[in-house]
């Protein structure tokens, strides 16, 4: 019997190098923040920005890189925009949030605060279910075949009970987060909460089904950017309706914060940054790596992530 | 790492294997099989006699797909390695 051997070399591969580099720094500031016992000195404050901004910062430009390589007009391209200007919107929330406590300057950033929530309400509210939805249709487009099972309406239902949650509690939400407790603020974000009651349903429906598609595509790093953008969100959006239960049911506001729950938050933005880079980073090797087979890409180092 | 036994595999089998391999790094193994399915159904070429020269062809009709997975650049990139490393393979 004749026998064929193909020898595979092993090639580094920076977008991985990149990935492992982006968690490893997330990891041991989490560590760093657990051996200091969530003590918000100006260092830790001032690592955490710096750590949450190259995350964020980094998925935005390989966001907007990976955009670039889809022409004008095709779906990807204005999908992959969208994600980049999510990522950009974390980032002017995590400084506008921070920086104020770093400097010590928290009431007199109230407006730029308000505006960065509400451009990251817009972006993960609204634009995130539409690029979810773009997504949809260029699966469908290309004819992938979609089995939704029944133990995927968990997920769905849960995500979509944790945004309603969300928009319940947004006035806790304001209080515990923005640092601001002021009855017309809090009639006003509900009533815009309402507007994004819609979006955030669908966003549960439309991340589910492609949750299920890029688990249908059998591997592949288009289906783990996917992955990623929607483990990125899920972490968010659970955050958030865990501090407004905290404050709206426990009374536990934010300047009383237990330091386990400041440090559960604080890890919660860092894991959720990490896997929107993650994301980012996948579908930037996607549209620009080199060709590899499968067995190249299953002996490299990517093989063991996700 | 090696792998062996490839041979054992019948012709028509060992490209369409060879195509799935190539493009499953980017879009999934199982997106792979869809997309050369439909261009085989949209070439309609007999998959049990599928052969090196219908390569370019498939490469051809499942670029648009790929398209809109990977962008353009790498789509042209996984269409070329199919038409060289596939096709061209067996053909040399």
């Amino acid at each position: 019997m004749a026998t064929e051997s193909i020898p595979i070399v092993r090639e580094t591969n920076k977008h991985a190098t990149m990935r492992r580099a982006g968690l490893i720094v997330g990891v041991l500031f989490g560590l760093v923040q657990l051996m200091a016992w969530g003590t918000q000195s100006t260092l830790v404050l001032t690592l955490g920005l710096i750590i949450n901004v190259g995350l964020a910062g980094g998925a935005c430009v390989l966001s907007y890189k990976s955009a670039r390589h889809f022409d004008r007009g095709e779906t990807g391209r204005r999908v992959w925009l969208l994600i980049a200007f999510m990522a950009l919107a974390d980032c002017g929330v995590l400084i506008s949030f921070t920086l104020p406590r770093i400097i010590g300057a928290v009431e007199g950033v109230v407006t730029l605060t308000l505006l960065t929530s509400a451009l990251t309400a817009l972006s993960r509210g609204v634009l995130l279910p539409l690029a979810l939805w773009m997504m949809v249709r260029v699966y469908r487009g290309i004819g992938l075949g979609f089995h939704l099972e029944r133990r995927d309406y968990l997920p769905m239902i849960a995500f979509a009970g944790m945004g309603v949650l969300s928009l319940a509690l947004v006035g806790s939400i304001a209080r515990s987060q923005l640092y601001v407790d002021d009855p017309g603020l809090t009639r006003w974000l509900r009533s815009i909460g309402l507007l994004l009651l819609p979006a955030l349903v669908l966003s549960s429906v439309f991340g589910v089904m492609i949750w299920r598609y890029a688990k249908q595509m059998g591997g592949g790093l288009v289906g783990k950017a996917w992955q990623a953008v929607l483990l990125c969100n899920v972490l968010w959006l659970a955050r958030f309706a865990f501090l407004g239960v905290l404050t709206r049911w426990f009374g536990i506001d934010a300047a009383a914060r237990p330091v386990l729950i400041e440090m559960i938050s604080f890890w919660a933005v860092i894991a959720s940054e990490c896997a929107l880079f993650w994301g980012a980073s996948f579908q930037y090797e996607a549209c620009a790596g080199a060709v590899n087979s499968l067995e190249e890409s299953s002996a490299g180092p990517s093989s063991s992530e996700c | 790492m090696q792998l062996q036994g490839i041979n054992e595999e019948p012709p028509e089998n060992f490209l369409l294997k060879k195509s799935v391999f190539l493009l499953a790094s980017s879009v999934g193994k199982a997106t792979a099989e869809k997309l050369l399915d439909q261009g085989i159904i949209q070439l309609r070429i007999d998959a049990s006699r599928l052969a090196a020269g219908d390569i370019p062809r498939l490469a051809l009709a499942i670029e648009p797909s790929l398209r809109a997975l990977v962008g353009n650049e790498k789509a042209q990139k996984l269409a070329s390695a199919l038409r060289v490393l596939v096709g061209g393979a067996i053909i040399g």
